[in-house]
């Protein structure tokens, strides 16, 4: 049966099967090659060969101008941070023994009743630790305010998309002989679409690392291990002091900036004692000659308390030391750039005793 | 008769084909398929639009012009600026080579190109250079321009000696010749010098946009009439910090035909 219907063919022996075949192969082939020149025809039209590619490069050299920004960030950050830290002596803000015409103090002396008037010397010197710290505050502050520049007036944008810099970094401040380097790690990273056809999303994270001279860190301990030299000196030591600092390293310049003494005193009770009080101008004859009238003064003897007074002078001593590194700094920063050199400031107090007196109070 | 016709049917296979039916509408659709196609070829030569496919390919081609440019003023950008006596002497030579160089405008109104003079006082960038090392010590390119800002910014008076410290010493550190095999004179060393368009902006307040020449506080340039390409140059930006927390932009205008057939390394 199947075979009678495969062989069937009209009664004048035609064979339609052949033309049926072709007829459908022709429209089925005619559907292919349209769809595919369909296809062809848009590609060729647009002649758009490469488009996906030369996104990516493109997008990679946005990515180089975020690497770019963030080194030159990075590098106007430290030397903020440089000039930061030395002019506030070495912490970000000020010390628990206070702060004088700008400098903090690095050594504090008082004197009260309370202490019996015996001197109390507190120190603030700082230690490697302290200017780790304050130099990386003062870094992350200063790296911060040019990564919200960037991020509110660069107008840098990928496919139509912002481009916008993360501001969480954790820094490592590393010892290199001569300079300081901070190597910053990015948390997060900064996400480029790369095209618009399709996901791709090309992640950078800005790390960098930058360095300037001088190395503030090892300056920083150097000062600080050589201050208490200059403590309860007088003025003319402490010239002699700071020239032989000088000799014995010529890259740190000692001055005196200031040395002031105002007077202080301390008074406390050291004892009881007596003094004339209620004093009457009694009048009586002069024995001399009768006529006349003398006067004496009679008092009683009352009983009061010795006061001792401690006199002092105030001694506030500041010192700049400067290293001949200048940067441009904008301080405030609304202002214009100014070459500004690098210095630690730092100040010493103590009391100097000039004399001491007592008193009988009531 | 009848025992031929079955011995012919006795050929046919299984399913009622034979090889002669199987070769015969193999041959009727490659028949087909040459017909379709021969039918097509002029949809395909009308269906190119020859005037979108060059369009397209200058657009690739300026695609990768701006990935070159954005290269070039990346690398400029990170070079290291040199000593003082390696500047010095780059500075001197430039003095010394100050006669053939050789630079152009184009006449905005007629179109034409025009040689201009290249205003360059050497003596004028070193003296200024000489009182203000702090712009180059230990910095890289964009140091020295954030530092010169600081200066720009600050002292009015020193505008002009800015102006002419950045033409130098961008001229002095960038610039490139190629041999041009022309008779040596006064005029001529046997070289053709030229140096892309680098500009500074230090006071647009969106760097993003790009911005007129005249917006433009630093420029330099040296490029001679030869070396102006038919085509709009494509502009490559950066931004960088300056110390008072604004910004900078820097322009490349970069001529992709004029690299092209520069001498290759």
């Amino acid at each position: 049966m199947k075979r009678k219907m495969l062989m069937a063919a009209n009664k004048k022996g035609l064979n339609y099967y052949s033309p049926i075949i072709a007829i459908m192969g022709i429209f089925i082939l005619g559907a292919i090659l349209s769809n595919l020149f369909v296809k062809q025809y848009n590609l060729a039209s647009d002649f758009d060969l490469g488009r996906e590619q030369f996104r990516i490069l493109l997008t990679e050299s946005s990515a180089e101008k975020v690497l770019l920004f963030v080194d030159n960030a990075a590098r106007l950050a430290l030397e903020q941070a440089a000039y930061k830290y030395g002019k506030n002596g070495f912490y970000q803000s000020g010390t628990s023994c206070g702060n004088k015409d700008g400098f903090n103090l690095w050594t504090k002396e008082e004197s009260n009743t309370q202490n019996d008037c015996v001197p109390q010397l507190t120190p603030c010197y700082p230690t490697n630790s302290n200017m780790m710290a304050t130099l990386h505050d003062f870094f992350a502050n200063a790296l911060d305010s040019f990564i919200s520049g960037f991020n509110g007036k660069s107008g840098l944008k990928v496919e139509g998309n912002k481009v916008m810099l993360p501001s969480s970094y954790d820094f490592t401040i590393s010892p290199v002989s001569g300079r300081t380097e901070i190597k910053g790690m990015s948390q997060q990273p900064v996400s480029l679409a790369a095209t618009r056809t399709n996901q791709l999303v090309y992640d950078i994270k800005p790390n960098f690392r930058q360095s300037i001279t001088p190395d503030v860190i090892s300056d920083g301990n150097d000062v600080a291990s050589k201050s208490p030299q200059l403590l309860r000196k007088k003025e003319q030591e402490i010239s002699s002091v700071l020239s032989s600092f000088n000799s014995q390293n010529p890259d740190l310049k000692w001055e005196l900036a200031s040395y002031l003494t105002p007077p202080s005193s301390c008074s406390r009770v050291i004892d009881k004692c007596t003094y004339k009080c209620n004093c009457v101008i009694v009048e009586y004859p002069c024995p001399e000659d009768n006529k006349k009238i003398c006067t004496r003064e009679d008092c009683e003897t009352c009983i009061g308390s010795l006061v001792e007074t401690v006199s002092y002078d105030d001694v506030y001593a500041s010192f700049s030391v400067a290293n001949g590194k200048g940067f441009y700094i904008s301080d405030p920063s609304s202002t214009p750039p100014q070459l500004k050199s690098v210095a630690y400031n730092f100040g010493l107090n103590w009391l100097e005793e000039t004399g001491r007196s007592t008193k009988c109070e009531p | 008769m009848k025992t031929a016709n079955h011995f012919n049917k006795s050929k046919r296979g299984q399913f009622g084909f034979d090889l002669a039916d199987i070769f015969s509408y193999i041959g009727y659709f490659i028949v087909v398929l040459i017909i379709i196609i021969i039918l097509n070829i002029p949809s395909c030569l009308t269906g190119i639009d020859t005037k979108k496919a060059d369009s397209k390919l200058q657009e690739k081609a300026d695609s990768m012009a701006l990935v070159s440019a954005d290269t070039q003023i990346a690398s400029y950008l990170r070079t290291q600026m040199p000593e003082r006596t390696e500047l010095f002497a780059k500075l001197d030579w430039l003095e010394q080579h100050k006669n053939f160089l050789r630079t152009s405008v184009v006449d905005p109104e007629t179109g034409i190109t025009l040689p201009a003079e290249v205003k360059l006082d050497v003596g004028q960038a070193k003296a200024f250079l000489n009182s203000h090392p702090d712009v180059y010590a230990d910095k890289d390119y964009s140091g020295f321009i954030s530092s010169l800002q600081a200066v720009y910014a600050a002292e009015k008076k020193e505008q002009n000696n800015v102006k002419m410290a950045f033409k130098a010493v961008t001229t002095a550190l960038f610039i490139r010749g190629f041999s041009n095999g022309k008779k040596l004179d006064k005029n001529n060393d046997g070289y053709t010098y030229y140096l892309s368009p680098v500009s500074v902006d230090f006071q647009n307040s969106n760097p993003g946009e790009s911005g007129r020449d005249s917006d433009y506080d630093l420029s330099v340039e040296i490029l001679p009439g030869e070396m102006l390409p038919e085509r709009t140059p494509v502009q490559s930006i950066q931004v960088i910090p300056l110390a008072d927390l604004t910004l900078a932009k820097i322009r490349l205008t970069y001529h992709p035909e004029r690299s092209s057939w520069l001498p290759q390394p």
